[in-house]
């Protein structure tokens, strides 16, 4: 192996990202981390955390992703904004192009790549985006007090939004879609009780319209829903094509199927935080970053010993 | 002079992004009147709604809504103000 090879690179730098990246590198193992889009990951995107132990008063998501980037830096890590496009697992040997001509080799992967958001691609949302047509509650919620709003979505996120849109709006209708919850969150049983939010379940969105803003969706068993605003609140694993040639199994959602040791079907490749559909808190992002990289820093202690 | 006012919310992580942007292109022509609007103030959400601003960030010119939701890009600035 050539002194360029890393003993275990990163893919994604939010909270299990990061922490991963701490782990290693304190152990002086050659650590890089790989992230195509913000450092911080969606965590940014967090107003005000009021969960993550240690903050008693909160601290903002972007303050909190700061400062585990640099304990990341301080005990060496090198952090890259370059986006992943290929995997390819040689056994011992895991390698990695970017999409700006990078190439990198390292002896364990951990993948910690989180979940962006998917959009519904039905007739009339790209339309009357920015005209009721919406991605993130808490950005835009307060566009819609006393108006009648539709969360589209199972996932975790779009469920915390139920709940900051039943604040103001007068009207919240929850759309899972046919897949329904990804998970038996425990605030949906408390919502179920609020006089505000109407489930409609087991059907999905055919149509989104209107004149000059959202008026209306209509729902493939032929009902219409009179509305205002349509929050859009889908999640998907994105980076399983790629993980797809590396031949790391995912399950039908794209989610990396990984075990309790976070280690995925292939030896030396892990997965941390979101992208495992496990939890979507930064607390069980950061555990899940702290395990997998005990786990690789074992891993590539015994490939040293082979 | 353009009036040109940007809304955007603490909460939005793509915001910081318009802002940036905003003010580099305000640098390279300071011929217009630029203003932040913050949607999470009472008067921010007042003024947004009397626009009928749905969506953060966004670009109004002269009260006319140009670009509204993200993502938008130096191009689509230069366009929506020229």
């Amino acid at each position: 192996m050539s002194e360029d090879t890393y003993d275990v690179i990163i893919v994604g730098a939010g909270p299990a990202g990061l922490t991963a990246a701490l782990y290693t590198s304190r152990h002086n193992n050659k650590t890089l981390v790989l992230e195509g889009n913000k450092v911080g990951g969606k965590a940014l995107e967090a107003h005000w955390v009021e969960n993550y132990p240690g903050f008693p008063d909160g601290i903002s998501g972007t303050e909190l992703m700061n400062l585990m980037e640099e304990q990341a830096k301080k005990f060496g890590a090198e952090i890259k904004q370059e986006t992943v496009i290929g995997i390819s697992d040689l056994g011992d040997l895991k390698m990695l192009s970017t999409r700006s001509g990078g190439f990198y080799q390292a002896k364990s992967l951990i993948i910690a790549t989180g979940v962006s958001r998917k959009s519904l691609s039905v007739k009339g949302e790209g339309a009357f985006k920015g005209r009721g047509v919406s991605y993130c509650g808490v950005c835009d919620g307060p566009f819609f007090r006393e108006k009648t709003v539709a969360i589209v979505g199972g996932g975790h996120e779009a469920v915390h939004d139920i709940e900051v849109l039943g604040e103001t709006a007068s009207k919240v209708y929850s759309i899972p879609g046919k897949k329904g919850f990804s998970e038996e969150y425990p605030e949906i049983e408390h919502l179920r009780k609020d006089p505000k939010v109407e489930f409609v379940e087991g059907v999905d969105i055919n149509e989104i319209g209107g004149e000059d803003f959202v008026q209306y969706v209509k729902l493939d068993d032929g009902r219409e829903i009179k509305l205002d605003g349509v929050f859009i609140i889908l999640e998907h694993v994105s980076t399983s094509g790629i993980l797809e040639d590396a031949g790391v199994t995912t399950d039908a959602g794209g989610c990396i199927l990984s075990d309790k040791d976070q280690k995925t079907n292939i030896n030396g490749i892990f997965a941390a935080g979101d992208c495992c559909c496990k939890g979507l808190q930064i607390v069980t992002a950061t555990g899940m970053g702290a395990s997998a990289a005990l786990n690789a820093m074992k891993y590539v202690k015994q490939l040293a010993r082979k | 002079m353009k009036r040109i006012e940007l809304f955007y919310s603490p909460a939005c992580p793509y915001c910081p992004h318009a802002r940036e942007l905003l003010k580099q292109y305000k640098m390279e022509h300071p011929d217009f009147e630029y203003v932040e609007v913050d949607t999470y103030t009472e008067e921010g959400i007042k003024r947004g709604m009397s626009l009928e601003v749905m969506a953060v960030p966004c670009l109004v010119v002269d009260d006319v809504i140009k670009l509204s939701g993200w993502p938008f890009t130096v191009d689509d600035i230069t366009q929506a103000i020229e």
